[in-house]
């Protein structure tokens, strides 16, 4: 993969989720701007998907970034992004919110597939 | 081929291993997760509202947690081979903060429980090894006290719970790569029993030919 030499530069955890979910995590200390830019994005019912979509596709380009978290009822919003992501980094992770605890994610049965 | 058959097999037992380890971190997370959501939802009740949103985080505010990739040695596997490490503190690259010496005024103003918080980290030798270590007169905020000095303990209980939920996260990730590692393995081992069962069919075919040649031949 062609971004694996620039891996070293990537430190920080960026979150995308609802208030309480990037509170709490901020709380945790991964909350970090640089000028205008930041590793977080509080969404709620009035953020527009496009929005979500440019701080989603931002993150993702992003040459610091090791870890985007993201609330699994706003990944469902944009679903088509998150699925396109292949790349190695930053890596994705889906996490439960307060409001929509973790659904179970069928992923692991590409090995059945190939038996 | 016996070896292949053991290897694919000792690979699939260890996927599902990995597979279950996976479901139970997750578990851990979600309830960890829980734990801190209940904790926030209290303490915003006991300090009231508006004292706990996004309008209080610091605008300044520099990741204290992050992440480090390293490469673990594989043979042959050049996908899915590193691994996340979470780390305390600033690192060596970091852009000096522009308001440090604001913000050391303001420590020194301030009441005695704000300096006894504070945690300045020392200058080291530069060591080049898989984890950097933390840059020189750093100073290390605690994201709590955006929300005030004596903050309700509800709101501590939450961030070690969010804290944890982070480590266990990171934990979660670096299976989910051992996971594709072994995806990987065990489709690199089929295909290989796949090209031995042909040559065994092929090996098997011409034995046959022959034998009839030989009998055609009587």
């Amino acid at each position: 993969m062609a971004q694996l030499p620039s891996y070293k530069d990537r430190n920080f955890i960026a979150i995308i989720g609802d208030e309480d979910s990037v509170t709490g995590l901020l709380l945790a200390g991964i909350g970090h701007v640089n000028g205008p830019k930041k590793n977080f994005l509080v969404v709620d019912n009035k953020t527009p998907i496009s929005k979500i979509e440019n701080t989603f596709v931002e993150f993702t380009s992003r040459k610091d970034i090791a870890i985007v978290l993201i609330n699994q009822h706003v990944a469902d919003d944009i679903r088509h992004l998150v699925d396109d992501h292949d790349q190695a980094f930053p890596t994705v992770l889906e996490i439960p919110s307060k409001d929509h605890p973790y659904g179970i994610i069928i992923r692991f049965i590409y090995i059945f597939l190939f038996v | 081929m016996e070896e292949i058959c053991i290897k694919l097999d000792k690979v699939l037992l260890e996927y599902m291993d990995l597979i279950s380890i996976y479901q139970e971190n997750w578990q851990k997370i979600s309830k960890d997760l829980e734990c801190g959501y209940l904790q926030l939802a209290h303490s915003k009740y006991t300090m009231g509202p508006g004292r706990l949103s996004k309008d209080q985080f610091d605008g300044r505010m520099q990741a204290v947690t992050r992440s480090l990739i390293s490469e673990i040695e594989e043979e042959n596997l050049k996908d899915h081979n590193y691994q996340f490490t979470l780390i305390n503190g600033y690192l060596e690259n970091d852009d000096i903060i522009p308001d440090e010496s604001e913000s050391n005024q303001i420590n020194n103003n301030s009441s005695t429980l704000r300096r006894r918080n504070i945690k300045e980290s020392e200058t080291e030798p530069n060591v080049k090894t898989k984890t950097e270590q933390p840059s020189k007169k750093q100073i290390v905020r605690d994201p709590i006290h955006w929300f005030g000095l004596l903050v309700p303990s509800t709101l501590r209980e939450s961030q070690k719970h969010f804290k944890q939920s982070l480590v266990n996260m990171v934990g979660l990730l670096n299976i989910r790569n051992e996971i594709l590692m072994k995806e990987v393995q065990f489709k690199k081992l089929k295909n290989q029993k796949e090209m031995i069962m042909q040559e065994l069919i092929k090996s098997k075919e011409s034995i046959n030919e022959e034998k009839k040649t030989q009998e055609n031949a009587l």
